[in-house]
């Protein structure tokens, strides 16, 4: 007998199925060539473990019992699918504790109960529960985003309400009055207001004649003097620039301490693109029932 | 035992409902795991088990000698799973491990590596390797089922066994 033959008989000589006189010229073989002793521990080693295998592979024993139950019910009718049932079962139970407790956290762990972990119910049952949770903080998150609108929204009606009221025209300008402190007089306020934008006016112009006129001697001399920041823009040039446009864009504040004045006016004069907007600070005095500028200031 | 078993299947083809369920009693775990060893997917197996005793149930009067029942539904068996291999053809099987990950006991690395190297066969070879190993049955029978000669049932056995050794030696090489 020689190692070809030995390998055509091997595997019933591992089951035992030879007879003697054949199983006793395999194993003097066997016991003699050192490959075919490796073949035979290997052959039999995997032999031995196929033999076991079905024992390792588990299913829980209430789906194979389920598994007979729907055998002999549907012995004369349609098959059952025990895939479908499982998925129908999962999904109504879905519904069930969605409606009675509106979150699925508990389900999976309540399934896997009852089938094995692994088994493709259970992950799409998770993958159902991942889904529908990001869905949920997708859909606060929303929520918030959608009161927080609502709640500018709001904001901007009563702003606008109260923007509608404090559009006024001073000076043939339309103006926004954004804040007036309380207890000025609105007969003054209306002068001030009034003077502050003829002011600008004639700034706008090279009109120093009309500005000085408006101001106390101190602001008088630093105007005639060139030594105020309002006479130039940003980068140092002098501001006379006649006939340029400038708009009134708001009265931004107008407050009072004791006997002087602030009124702080928006402006946008379109020269430098980067520094249009700006503000300029107005300081007034009340000298025998008299209005006079004491200091004008540029602010951003 | 046989005996018993024959007796079983004649009350069976009289419609008697006590045996169908004694037969399925005796036949559904074993054929259960015959059908995972040859189509790899736990879930498949479930179907293929039950369409095999609708199948048989529905035709038993066409079982003439009732000594061979245990062949006979067998052969159902395999028909059944090459029915799936034919409407699943594109479909590889590679979810054998996957779908039966929940099934198999912790801690048996041995059993997965088996499981994968068994998946990995060729049909003709599964088939044989799984009748014969999971159901211990003869080399005969095993003929008698596939309706093959014995030498080729040997030929795909030994086939079979020498690349799950190699397949087996490889796993354990890469760990």
């Amino acid at each position: 007998m020689n190692c070809n033959d030995v390998k055509g008989l091997m595997e019933e000589y591992i089951m035992g199925e030879l007879d003697v006189n054949t199983f006793n010229e395999l194993k003097k073989h066997i016991d003699g060539c050192s490959s075919c002793k490796t073949e035979y521990d290997e052959t039999k080693k995997l032999i031995g473990g196929l033999k076991k295998l079905k024992e390792s592979i588990k299913i829980k024993d209430d789906i194979l019992e389920l598994n007979k139950k729907n055998i002999l019910k549907n012995t004369k009718e349609k098959k059952f699918n025990m895939k479908r049932f499982f998925s129908g079962i999962a999904a109504g139970m879905f519904v069930i504790m969605f409606l009675f407790t509106g979150s699925i956290v508990a389900f999976p762990t309540f399934a896997s109960n009852y089938v094995p972990e692994g088994i493709p119910v259970i992950r799409q049952l998770k993958e159902i529960q991942n889904n529908y949770n990001e869905a949920k903080v997708e859909i606060e998150e929303i929520k918030r985003e959608n009161d927080y609108i609502k709640q500018q929204n709001e904001e901007m009606k009563l702003e606008n309400e109260e923007l509608k009221r404090t559009i006024k025209e001073i000076e043939g300008e339309n103006i926004t009055e954004y804040q007036t402190s309380e207890g000025i007089d609105p007969a003054d306020n209306q002068i001030i207001q009034g003077m502050v934008i003829r002011f600008v006016k004639a700034l706008y112009r090279g009109d120093i004649e009309t500005m000085k006129e408006m101001c106390n001697d101190e602001f008088k001399g630093k105007i005639a003097n060139e030594r105020t920041e309002i006479l130039f823009s940003n980068d140092g040039s002098y501001v006379y620039l006649n006939d340029t446009n400038v708009i009134f864009t708001q009265i931004t504040n107008v407050a009072k301490e004791g006997d002087v004045y602030y009124v702080f006016v928006r402006l946008n004069d379109g020269i430098y693109e980067d520094a249009a907007d700006y503000q300029l600070n107005f300081e007034l005095e009340k000298i025998n029932g008299e209005f006079l500028i004491s200091f004008v200031g540029k602010d951003a | 035992m046989e005996v018993e078993e024959e007796i079983m299947v004649e009350a069976a083809k009289k419609g008697d409902k006590k045996a169908f369920e004694a037969i399925v009693k005796k036949y559904h775990n074993v054929l259960y795991y015959t059908a995972l060893g040859i189509v790899g997917s736990g879930w498949e197996a479930l179907d293929i088990c039950q369409e095999t005793f609708i199948k048989a149930f529905n035709s038993i009067n066409s079982l003439k000698d009732k000594s061979k029942f245990r062949s006979w539904i067998n052969r159902i068996l395999v028909n059944k799973c090459n029915d799936y291999f034919r409407k699943n053809k594109n479909e590889v099987c590679v979810d054998f491990i996957e779908e039966t990950g929940g099934f198999i006991e912790e801690g048996s690395e041995e059993s997965i590596d088996l499981l994968r190297a068994l998946s990995s066969l060729k049909e003709n070879s599964r088939v044989v390797l799984t009748l014969r190993y999971f159901q211990d049955l003869s080399l005969k029978e095993i003929a008698a089922i596939l309706d093959i000669p014995e030498g080729t049932v040997k030929s795909r056995l030994s086939n079979g066994l020498e690349e799950m050794r190699k397949l087996m030696k490889g796993y354990k090489n890469s760990g």
